[in-house]
């Protein structure tokens, strides 16, 4: 039973590698105090894509973004990949959600 | 402090749901409360060590360890919930009905209380690390508001605990007789949606790439990311924009579920 506990997570980390190697196009944006520095990012309509954020702030935040699917929580002072998939042509809001009311920026898929 | 209270709560309430369904599954069995607590403390000491180590998991993997780790917790919840489901149909009625085999059946079913704390363990732990961060992080902060969020994020933790309460208060007014199939019924639920959300940790990470089409956006109509699509999230896996994949697994793991247990219950269902 413990075994089986252990093995399993192992077994599924060691399976999986993501690809590196496929066309993924990554925009990077920044999270300093209340704002995402690059409060705009435009992406191509229908290709997936990997967002990277930093965050500049000493306190964790969490990226988020309903449309996107998108929920993730990055540390202080580091940093996370996200992977979107292909949207189609609209604005998408992306928060940090500790403090959703004002760190906002969006996804222009055009 | 509402903020606050509405980040926590939207983190904690789908451990909740799922700490409330299993103390109600294993009402009868025996000792199943020790486990319960212990697994709820396991889980929240994991988050706390989790939560320090969010910026080395993030970095593992191309910078897709968190998804693959909640990918294989909730695989890893899934099996210990399929063995519980097991588990309960080939004790849960003796156990129920008389209470002289009880002892007997308790010590066999070390093993299944073990799974049970398996699974608030791991529900705890899913969600707890960012409700750690969050706190951390207002803690660290300075802000003015500090001490509104604070209370907000206990208040949040405090309601989170209510729906444990009420969701365990609420399956144990189910009759008797339909009791059993009911809990097996939501565990099964749970398990399947469980998986399904492993599958889609697993597409976040890059990892799973086929059947990727999305079957259907019901998003206009309950928002996977309301509070309302949260709890069915949690009850019956719901998704407004499943992948193929997702389905595929989903539903493999419910028919499954359903199968197995009704096959082990047949004979002793034409004894009683």
């Amino acid at each position: 039973m413990k075994m089986r506990v252990l093995a399993l997570p192992l077994m599924l980390m060691t399976l999986s590698s993501p690809l590196r190697a496929e066309d993924i196009v990554t925009y990077e944006t920044t999270l300093k105090d209340k704002a995402f520095t690059v409060a705009e990012i435009k992406v191509p309509a229908g290709k997936p894509f990997i967002i990277k954020l930093n965050n500049a702030n000493a306190a964790a935040a969490e990226l988020e973004a309903k449309d996107m699917k998108i929920e993730k929580a990055v540390a202080g002072n580091s940093s996370i990949v996200v992977r979107v998939k292909a949207m189609t042509p609209g604005k998408y809001l992306f928060v940090d959600e500790y403090q959703e009311d004002v760190a906002k920026g969006y996804v222009i898929v055009e | 402090m509402i903020g606050a209270l509405i980040i926590v709560f939207r983190e904690v309430i789908e451990a909740g749901l799922i700490i409330g369904i299993v103390m109600a599954a294993t009402q009868t069995v025996m000792g199943s409360r020790k486990w319960i607590i212990g697994g709820v403390l396991a889980g929240i000491v994991g988050s706390c060590i989790l939560a320090m180590f969010t910026g080395s998991l993030a970095s593992l993997f191309d910078g897709f360890g968190q998804e693959l780790f909640n990918a294989a917790i909730l695989a890893v919840a899934v099996c210990m919930l399929t063995w519980h489901n097991i588990w309960m149909a080939m004790n849960g009625r003796a156990m129920a009905g008389e209470l002289k085999q009880a002892g007997i059946a308790v010590r066999e079913g070390q093993k299944s209380l073990m799974a049970l704390a398996i699974i608030v363990g791991t529900a705890v732990l899913r969600e707890g690390s960012e409700v750690v961060l969050f706190l951390y992080g207002v803690a660290i902060g300075g802000r003015e508001t500090a001490g509104g969020m604070a209370l907000g994020g206990a208040l949040g933790l405090a309601i989170g605990g209510a729906v444990s309460f009420f969701t365990f208060r609420g399956l144990l007014k189910i009759p008797n007789r339909y009791f059993f199939s009911v809990t097996s019924w939501l565990i099964t639920f749970l398990a399947a949606g469980m998986a399904a959300q492993s599958v889609s940790f697993l597409e976040k990470a890059g990892v799973a790439t086929i059947l990727q089409n999305t079957v259907w956006d019901s998003s206009g109509f309950l928002a996977e990311s309301s509070i309302l699509g949260k709890i069915m999230h949690t009850l019956i896996g719901y998704s407004d924009q499943p992948t193929v994949l997702q389905l595929v697994v989903y539903l493999a793991v419910l028919v499954s579920g359903f199968g197995l247990t009704k096959w082990i219950r047949r004979p002793k269902m034409v004894v009683a």
